[in-house]
Formats: C-alpha cells, structure tokens, sequence
C-alpha cells in the first residue's frame, strides 16, 4: 500500500519534471535563433555611459550608442561618427601659436539617423559636451574635456573644438564616456542649469542611439534586450538580437554556458579555465588586457625610502611562478605601467629584477637588516614585518598574497595580511585604505587607457587627497616628462618622453608591476567574428559583425 | 481588538524612528562609501570626487542628511538611488514582485510538506519515520546554502549523464535552467507574464522556480517539521483528544478534526512571523540563482553604497517585522479564545 | 557574625536544586542515544582539531608549489589545496578557529542575553519596557543586513582578538534576542513563586536572588539556546565569508574554505566536501547534544 503511494508521487514528480524539460528544451530551440546571449556579472546602474562608469555599462551601451571614434582591437583610434581621425598629420589639429592651447575639426559622417528617424548632426556633437559640462550631469570625470574653451559648428557635418592648451589624448575624449547623445531627445533636461534632471532620466533606461543596435526592454536584475538597427549606417547586422544577461554567480554562468544558454561568458574566472577547456562547443580566447596588477610601497614609511629595500623585494619575487601557479600561465609577467601593446612601449625595462632571493638578501644585509633569531630580518630592534592590504574575497589576489608571503619569509622578510572590501581599499581620502595612505604594501590594478598618459599616478602633485599617487613618489624629472607628455602632438617625441618615464619607474621602483591581466572570454562556437579587445571598449566594440553560424553544433 | 491594534501600532512608531536613525547613522559612518566606486578609475580627479560628492548630496551633516531621507522616504519615492538616478520606490518595484514569487512559492511548499512530516512523525512518535524527519531536519539546518545551491545546481543543470526514458533519449543532463527567472522564450517581466500568461511562459517560469525553491526550502521544512511535531505532541495528549478517541471516532477523524486544528494554531502565527521575508528575499540563493529579487538589489547597493536604497530595503523589512509581529498577536488571539488582548 | 550568614546561605541552598539533580540529568541524557552520539562526535573532533596541528609536520599556511591540488598521498592523506597546503592540517585548525568562533559567540550571545532578559524579568515595567522595544529593533532588522552593515563598520578598528573578536561580536550581538526573551519569560513565571518570595524574607539582594535562585531554575532554555546557538554561528560565519565579511585568509575556518572551495566546484570538489562534511557534522552534533539536554535538564520541556 506505502509502495503504491510512493510509487504514485515518484510518477507524477517524473511527469512533472518532463513537462518542465519539455519546455526547456524548446526554450533552447528558440536559443539557436539569430539571438546572441552575453553575460555580465554585474547589472548597468543606467543605458548611458556618461552617468554611471561601469564596465556593465559599456558593454550594454556600446551596441545602442556610438561615439566619433572607437578603439579596436590592435589599440588603433578609428573613426565612428566621424569621417576620419583629426591629426597634425591631416591638418584637423593645429597648435596655436605661443603655447595658447590647440585647434581641432571635426567632420562627421553623414546619412546616420537615429534609431527614431532623426538625422545625426554636429549638433548633437555640441550638446553631449553642454551635458558633460552640465553642473549636476553626475558623471565621473570631466579630464579632457574641461580643457576645451570653445565649440563651433562650422555647418551641420563640422565641428571644432578649440583646447586652452596642447592635450594630446583629445580624440580619446569621444569614444567611451564621450559617447554622442540625441540633442532632440535630452534637450529639455538640461535647460535647468541648477537642475539634475539629466541623472534622472528616462532615456537613461530606454536609450536612443545610432548604433547597430536597438534598446527593446530592460528588465531589472534578469537581462537587456537589444534588436537589430534595420537602416545601421553600416548595414542591418548580422544577427537578430543580443540580449545581455545579469548573472553574478560564476558556477551559474558556467553552467548557463554548458548548458548553451548562454554564448558569451565574459571575463570567466581564471579558477574555471581547466573546466572550461573540457566544453567542445566553447572557444576559449584569452586576450591580454591593459590592466596591469602591481604591488605598491608605501614611501611615506622610511623601511620603505630604502632603494635597496624596494629591490630586495622586487628580486624576492617569482613573477613567473605567480603566473604559471595561479593564473594558468595565462596572465603575462608585467615589467611597466604600459601594457606591450601600447605605442609607447619600453622594452628595455622588462627582466630589470629577475627572481633572485640571493640577491635579495644581499641587497637587505647591506641596507643594514640581519636576520633575527626568528629568522625576520631586524634593524635597529625593529623587526621587518610588513602589512600588505588587497581586495578581501578575490580569490586569486589572496592566493598571490599568500604566495608573497612565501617569498619574502625566505629572504626574512614577515608579511601580515590585511585585506579589506573593495568600497574600503579604494575608499576615498581620509577613509580608504589607499587613499588615506594608511597602507604598508598592496595590491591592486590600474586599467591603462590606450594613452600612455599616467600623469595622475605618479606626478608629485597627485599624492592624496589630490590624486591616485597613493605610492606617494616624487621624481622631479619624471614630474618634468609627464607634463610635457600630454603636451606635445607629436608621437615620435611623446614615445621618447613615455619611454623614459618607464626607465625612472623601474630604476626607482615605487611599485612592481606583476602581471597583465587577461581576459578569459570563452563563446560558443556558433558565434563567428568575436574579437576581444583589450581596451575600455569592451568585447561588444564589433557586434555590427557577429554572426550566427548555425551550422555549429552550438549545443 | 481596535484599542489594542491602534496601541501596538503607536507604540511601534517612536521604535521604528530610532531603528531607522541608528540605521542610517552606521551605514553613513562606515568608511567607503558611494565615492569608492570611482576609486580605480585613474582619470577620476581629486576635483571630480569633490564634485561628486557634492552632487550626491553626501557633505551635509548626518542629521540633515537623515532627515531629507525620512522626507523623501514618507512623501513616497523613498528618495533616488545615488547610482541608477530612479526613484527607489520604482526599483523595489521591479524587485519585489519576483520576491514575492520565490519566497511565497517556498513558504508554501516548505510550510505544507513541512506540516505533512510534522504531523507523521508526532502522530508515530519514536518510529523510524520520526528519527528521519528528526536527521532530516537537522541536516536541513546543517545545510550551508551557497553550498547547497551550487552542488544543486551541477547536478540538476549541468551534468553529463544521459539516459533513454519513455523512447526519449537525454543526451545530457541540462535538465533544469541553471539560474535567472525566465529563458530566452519570454519577453518581459513577471508582471507581463501575469497580464498575458502563456503556456511556455508559465512551464519556463515553473522550471526556474524549482532549484532556488528547493534550496530555500531545505532548512525550512527542517524547522517547520521541528514545530509541526512538538506542537502537535503537544495537543495529541490533550484531554479532548483522549475523549474524542474514546468516543469511538476513527484514528484518522481524531487526528485530522480535532488535534491538527489546535495544533495549526501555533503554526499559523509562526507563518505570521515569516511574512517579512516575502518583502526581504533571501540574499544568498537569489545570488546564485540570478534571481532578480530584492535581496540581490539589497547587496548590490551595499557594495555601492547606495545608501537610499539600502536603507529603503532596511527600513520596509523592520516596519514588516514589527507588523508580522502584531499580525500573529492578533491571529493568535482570534484562533485561541483563551487569549484576550489586554 | 559571619557563621550565621553562611547558615542562610546553607538554608537557600537547600531550595535551589538538589545534589542529585545533575546525577539525574546525566542519567536523562544518556538515554538520548543520539545526543551521546553527537557528544562523542564533538569531543573526539575538538581533540583531533586541537592535537591534529601539533602533531602534523605542516604548518596550516606551508606551501608547496609543486605539490598542487594533489587528490590524497601518505604524506598529505586528504590531498592539498591549489597552493599545495596540506588540507588536513588546515580544517583540523579550521575547526579550532570555526568552534571558538561558534562557542564564543554563542557564549557572548547566552551571557549577554540572559543579563537583558534577567533584568527584563525581575524588574519588570519601565526596564522590561525598555529592554523588550531594543529586542524588537534588533529582531526587526535582518540579521545579515545588520551583520554587513557592522562589520564594514568596525573593519579597521583596532578590537580585541582581531578579526576574530570582531566576528565574535557581530554575532553575540545579533544572537542575544532569542535567549532574552527565553529568560525573560522564565523569570516573570518564577518571581511570583513563593521560594521567591522566602529568599527576600531572608534578606537576600537582588543580585543574590538572581544569581542564586532565578538563574538556576533558568537554566534548561539557556543551556538549549546556547548549544543551538554554537550551531547557528558556525553557519553564519560560513554564510558570512560567501559574502565576503567572514573571516579573511590566511586564517582558515571551515566557512572560508567552503567558500573558496566552491569556486574550484568543478575541478576539484572534493575541497569543498571536506570542510561542508565537518560543519554538518558538528552542527548535526550539536543540534543532538541541545535536544538531549532539552529533555534532560527539564523534563516538563519534552513535548
């Protein structure tokens, strides 16, 4: 009797359970559509790259809205809206005379229209930089553009900007934050000047923009759905649909992309790659990036104002092991603030500090610290032991810590570690740890931009609570070399300056650089024509040529 | 009873001011804030986070920072998110409806199989279906969560066994949707749905419902069970009991009458207590099932900082719990005549 | 003078429980087979969690580079982890650091608690007032919510054993509620009794008759309350690391190894069957040890 009613709930639970697969099933048969499906761990604070600074939010705008140029993927600045880069090459950029700053024009593309039908013109270039400039347009920073003293519509396909001073990066301006809004939509949010309105509005949850994609719907927390722009300047593209899903767990959005629910699992956790090289229907590219992590000094401490203390540590340190142990040999050693890939590369600074404890410990003895009878090293009855503070809960970076510490006890050297959250490591001045300088040595990332422009790390005028030179260095001619850096229009002479700069970072080595991060962005292989790419413009920068090959066992 | 209702609910108010004050003082004094989030940012200037600051509004003092909060909490928009520039009231409305689906459907279920083994288990007292529901319990509030619900989550949804049942042939084990509320058939949210429910629409739902359900419901029947059987314990050696079974009643119109009525009285102003919850939504499984709910709201505005919207979601729970609180008083003095409210 | 003091004191002692009471206690106890069983479990894994780190070559932060991810070996018989640190030396001191957290917190949690509800119970009107409205508004606020918010708040606070004395404290101070009220109602039944009423007769302070005669008759729900609480902040520290305000690494507790175990779920789940195994035991464990001693220290309790 028990066993038939048992029986009975274990039948109806298989029939239940079949019907709820039978729907998924045709759900993934819907999935083999001309639909792109890419994640994010996070969810976009809003569609508008001008007010919320996000990676979540580059990647769901950059399909919808465009700027007057993008960066691809070989780090080249190419134009977008605009018809051509303006250079002192092509004569678009004129310095002024006597050091009065410079003179830029812009021509744009014409024949673009909104995705409502209106017509793309300079005067929508003029009104995104009137929002930028609104007093209350909250968005992060105005570097670059509050250097413009003038904007001209020359007619309705020309602009020109004219700068208070010589600002090398000025085409960077338009591709990221920079990107174009409709003039005819957003016009009234700003004529209040005291007036925030433009934070609150509706277009920043339903966006109009010129790009290959359509904004459809948005529905909070699950995903974003995006349709194909019919009269795309470039052409209808290829694929229907992208639709951005919001997952936050990483066992869950490899499982969604197992499963084929997934095509796109970005920046996937370097924890999962053995996993993940076991799906054959997934391709795994990993693709350096420009994030560099690195180790920092505090230099307001004296154990630290020793040259021969900071080498010590550098020597210590086994940068190819950390790669190959932790990161899968995936994420390259880094020897300089600027990523192989930038113009302005310095290769004669890389293997400055090969692993080396002997030497090390040579470099300690002599800067007077002996080893204790605990085996840490002592000077003046003080022993080395150090704080070293990351991101607490990220993985790899506790993992590095520990191996660190590994290190640095062989040469006599105690590492204690101190992590803390995010919101509190790069908390602002006087709170956050980096900010209020209230670190001993840590470990954190910089995001370099395609400019090797670092002016606001290193220049002795950006210790806080004025800027990101947390390390707090001082070099008088590096100072020299990064103001004139951005100064100059001419690339051959910048390369020189950037150049040297990275020989004065490495001789004095105010931080190590440790490694180039990667992104590990495993796609399903129906997808064709995904190319990563390692700037701020994110993995979406050619969605206009994705395609669907649905030939490919997609699972 | 309206004397006494309109008592406990003034009494609650200056308790509610205070909760939100101490609240809102300590998120405000914890270091970060919403200007971390631009902290890695190398281009963001000393100049721009002063700025920002101020366009956040966060350099008045707390007390006024507090008091625009309350303002705006009670004329109804509850303030605007720092981050996303809506009003908070409009995202809880994007959040709560889903919430309210995943905890309800989980309420339900864990509170009714719950009851079930409870009442087995005390109605066979010291058998073997009482020792299991005793362990099962206990390994049901033994159960970390994430745990469970990834382990959940690999066997269910990403597994590579595949087996031949009724001349159907499973190539793998994707069995149930890993996570998120809807799959790439349905457009819209839970409200579109319920305009328009369709039948995918309504089997896709139901399968992103089963994992997170489950997972939720694991340590609560656990408890359930745990109150279900020493209530019903409780009323089965009760004199009426005794007098019923001596009446001749058959076993089954004993329990099911007489003991399971009484005993429900307990059960009911428990189910009172968890209500909050419908609102709150349960942090841990909603994140690791992409549940668009209010408790992945809640810890995404933590790690911003977004102190209106964490506060909002703060505040709504306490005034819940303290209206769950009264709600079950008052349930429990209408199911049980003994009881008179002072 | 002094004699005939200590003569009350003999007089009241007589009221209290008698000697035999713990004898009995014991006796109940034993029939709760699973209870023994859990006892047992709990000792034997504070031994091995105790002796285990002397006895084992390792040092719980010993690395080996070479030696990664290894499944088992006799030189580390439950496998290492992606550093190559030896598992089994790290939960045996997980276990120290997970049960003292459990232990202490649920200790801070009964004491500061049964104080609250104690002085609730005893003095009654404007004091019970008081303290019950500060029960509400902690018990109003989700625990975890209140538990975030506080540690961002005192991370980076300069506290008595570190991080782990801040965790500690997070949860005695979120985890007192249940026990205050249990307290609480025990002492409104009690005072009214006439022992009560006789230990003021005999001159008794207040502090006296709380702590010699109200206490000990409280004991049953206090006892309950604290073994299930060592259960409860075993598991929400482990909840706690998830969100990353646990405990930070290098110091392992079984929370934070299940929590870094599950991002190599995949590869290698075995890492995080290890410390999810040893929380359900001794949570399970302890969940048996409070049941038998609910039954045992007050039989009126056994429903």
């Amino acid at each position: 009797m028990l066993v038939n009613r048992v029986a009975a709930l274990g039948i109806g639970l298989v029939v239940a359970w079949l019907c709820l697969d039978g729907c998924a099933g045709q759900k993934q048969l819907q999935n083999n559509g001309l639909t792109i499906i890419f994640h994010q761990q996070q969810e976009p604070d809003a569609l508008n790259a001008m007010i919320s600074d996000m990676v979540a939010t580059s990647d769901a705008v950059r399909p919808i809205q465009e700027g007057l140029v993008a960066v691809d993927d070989q780090l080249r600045v190419v134009p977008v809206l605009a018809t051509v880069v303006p250079s002192v090459e092509n004569g678009l950029v004129k310095a002024l005379p006597k050091g009065q700053g410079m003179v830029v024009t812009w021509p744009l593309r014409r024949g673009v229209t909104w995705h409502d039908g209106k017509p793309f013109t300079s005067d929508d270039v003029s009104f995104t930089y009137r929002v930028i400039m609104h007093k209350n347009t909250r968005i992060a920073t105005r570097d670059g553009f509050d250097k413009i003293s003038r904007v001209e519509i020359l007619d309705p396909y020309t602009i020109r900007f004219t700068f208070r001073q010589i600002y090398a990066p000025h085409e960077l301006l338009w591709h990221n934050t920079g990107a174009i809004l409709p003039k005819h939509v957003l016009e009234s949010y700003i004529q209040d000047p005291d007036g925030d309105s433009i934070n609150k509005a509706p277009f920043n949850r339903h966006p109009v923009g010129t790009g290959p994609f359509k904004f459809k719907e948005w529905v909070s927390g699950d995903h974003i759905t995006m349709v194909a722009n019919e009269r795309y300047w470039r052409g209808r593209p290829k694929v229907d649909a992208l639709t951005m899903r919001i997952v936050p767990d990483e066992n869950a959005a490899f499982t969604l992309l197992k499963s084929g629910e997934l095509d796109l699992y970005q920046s996937a956790s370097i924890n999962q790659f053995s996993a993940l090289k076991k799906l054959d229907h997934v391709r795994l590219s990993a693709m350096p990036s420009l994030t560099w992590e690195h180790l920092d000094f505090n230099l307001g401490l004296p154990i630290f104002q020793d040259l021969r203390v900071r080498r010590a540590i550098a020597y210590a340190i086994d940068k190819e092991q950390i790669s190959s142990k932790i990161y899968h040999g995936l994420y390259a050693v880094a020897h300089s603030d600027l990523a192989p890939l930038s113009w302005a590369y310095n290769r004669s600074v890389e293997n400055r500090y090969p692993h080396n404890p002997a030497q090390a410990r040579r470099l300690l003895d002599e800067a007077g610290w002996h080893p204790g009878l605990d085996g840490i090293r002592v000077k003046d009855g003080k022993r080395f032991s150090i704080r070293i503070s990351t991101t607490a809960g990220r993985k790899t970076r506790e993992l590095t810590e520990l191996v660190l510490k590994h290190y640095l006890k062989k040469v006599g050297i105690e590492l204690v570690i101190d992590n803390a959250p995010g919101a509190i490591l790069f908390g602002p001045y006087p709170t956050g740890i980096l900010k209020g300088l209230k670190f001993e040595m840590a470990m954190s990332a910089w995001s370099a931009a395609p400019d090797p422009d670092n002016f606001s790390l290193w220049h002795s005028s950006q210790i806080p609570p004025n800027g990101q030179n947390h390390v707090q260095f001082r070099d008088a001619e590096l100072d020299q070399l990064l103001t004139d850096g951005t100064r100059s229009l001419r690339r051959d002479e910048r390369r020189r300056i950037y150049q040297r700069a990275a020989e004065i970072l490495a001789d004095k080595l105010p931080m190590i650089p440790l490694l180039y991060w990667s992104q590990l962005d495993p796609i399903n292989v129906r997808v064709r024509h995904f190319k990563p790419n390692p700037s701020s413009m994110g993995n979406m920068w050619n969605c206009y040529e994705w395609e669907v090959d649905t030939a490919a066992a997609g699972r | 009873m309206g004397r006494y209702i309109l008592r406990r609910v003034l009494l609650a108010l200056p308790l509610l001011l205070g909760v939100s004050f101490i609240l809102y003082v300590l998120m405000r004094l914890a270091p970060g804030g919403p200007e971390a989030v631009y902290g890695q940012n190398p281009h963001v200037r000393a100049e721009d986070l002063a700025r920002i600051r101020e366009q956040m509004g966060l350099n008045d003092p707390i007390i006024v920072a507090y008091a625009k909060w309350l303002w705006a909490f009670l004329r109804g928009n509850m303030g605007f998110s720092l981050f996303t520039g809506r009003p908070v009231v409009a995202m809880l409305g994007d959040h709560v409806p889903n919430t309210f689906l995943l905890m309800g459907a989980s309420l339900l279920f864990s509170v009714s199989m719950g009851v079930l083994f409870g009442v087995i288990s005390a109605v066979r007292q010291y058998s073997w279906f009482d020792y299991g529901v005793t362990t099962f319990a206990f390994f049901g509030y033994s159960m970390p969560t994430f745990w469970f619900g990834i382990v959940l989550m690999m066997v269910l949804a990403a597994n590579d066994y595949s087996f031949a049942l009724g001349g159907y042939h499973y190539e793998t084990g994707h069995w149930l949707p890993a996570a998120g509320m809807f799959g790439a058939s349905f457009d819209g949210n839970l409200i579109d749905w319920l305009r328009s429910p369709t039948w995918v629409g309504t089997c896709d739902l139901g399968a992103h419902l089963v994992m997170p359900v489950l997972v939720l419901s694991i340590v609560s029947i656990a408890s359930w069970s745990r109150y279900a059987r020493s209530s019903m314990l409780e009323v089965i050696r009760a004199d009426y009991v005794r007098m019923a079974r001596a009446k001749g009643l058959s076993e089954f119109r004993v329990i099911a009458r007489h003991a399971l009525r009484n005993a429900m009285i307990p059960i009911v102003t428990l189910v009172a207590l968890a209500l909050p919850a419908l609102f709150a939504g349960a942090t841990i499984t909603e994140q690791i099932f992409a549940w668009p709910g209010v408790g992945r709201l809640f810890i995404d505005s933590l790690g911003k900082s977004d102190y209106p919207v964490v506060m909002a979601i703060m505040f709504i729970s306490a005034i819940l719990v303290i209206l769950g609180n009264i709600l079950a008083d008052i349930l429990y003095g209408l199911l049980d005549p003994r009881i008179r409210f002072e | 003078m002094t004699g005939l003091f200590e003569q009350r004191v003999e007089t009241d002692a007589d009221i209290a429980p008698p000697k035999g009471y713990w004898t009995g206690v014991w006796r109940r106890f034993c029939k709760h087979r699973l209870a023994v069983a859990g006892l047992v479990v709990l000792l034997l894994l504070s031994v091995a969690c105790w002796l285990g780190p002397v006895v084992i070559p390792f040092q719980f932060d010993d690395l080996d580079l070479d030696h990664t991810r290894a499944l088992f070996s006799w030189q580390h018989p439950l496998g290492t982890d992606e550093l190559g640190q030896d598992t089994l030396v790290r939960l045996l001191y997980a276990g120290r650091v997970s049960m003292t957290v459990g232990v202490a917190a649920a200790l801070v949690g009964v004491l500061v608690g049964a104080l609250i509800g104690a002085l609730a119970g005893y003095y009654g009107r404007t004091l019970d007032g008081f303290l019950m409205r500060l029960a509400d508004m902690m018990l109003s606020v989700p625990v975890l919510m209140l538990i975030m918010v506080l540690s961002t708040f005192l991370k980076d606070r300069a506290f008595p054993g570190g991080q782990i004395g801040i965790i500690v404290f997070i949860l005695g101070l979120t985890g007192w509620m249940t026990v205050s009220r249990l307290v609480r109602a025990e002492f409104l039944s009690l005072r009214e009794q006439e022992f009560i009423d006789a230990a003021r007769a005999c001159g008794l302070n207040d502090a006296q008759i709380i702590l010699r005669h109200l206490i000990p008759n409280a004991l049953a729900p206090i006892f309950v309350a604290a073994t299930l609480g060592v259960a409860d902040a075993i598991m929400m520290e482990s909840a706690l690391s998830f969100l990353g305000f646990g405990i930070q690494p290098p110091v392992p507790t079984w929370g934070n190894m299940l929590t870094n175990a599950q991002q190599y779920m995949i590869d290698t789940p075995w890492l995080a069957i290890y410390p999810g195994v040893l929380i359900f035991l001794t949570t399970v464990s302890v969940n048996y040890v409070g049941d038998g001693l609910r039954d045992a220290l007050d039989p009126k309790l056994k429903r």
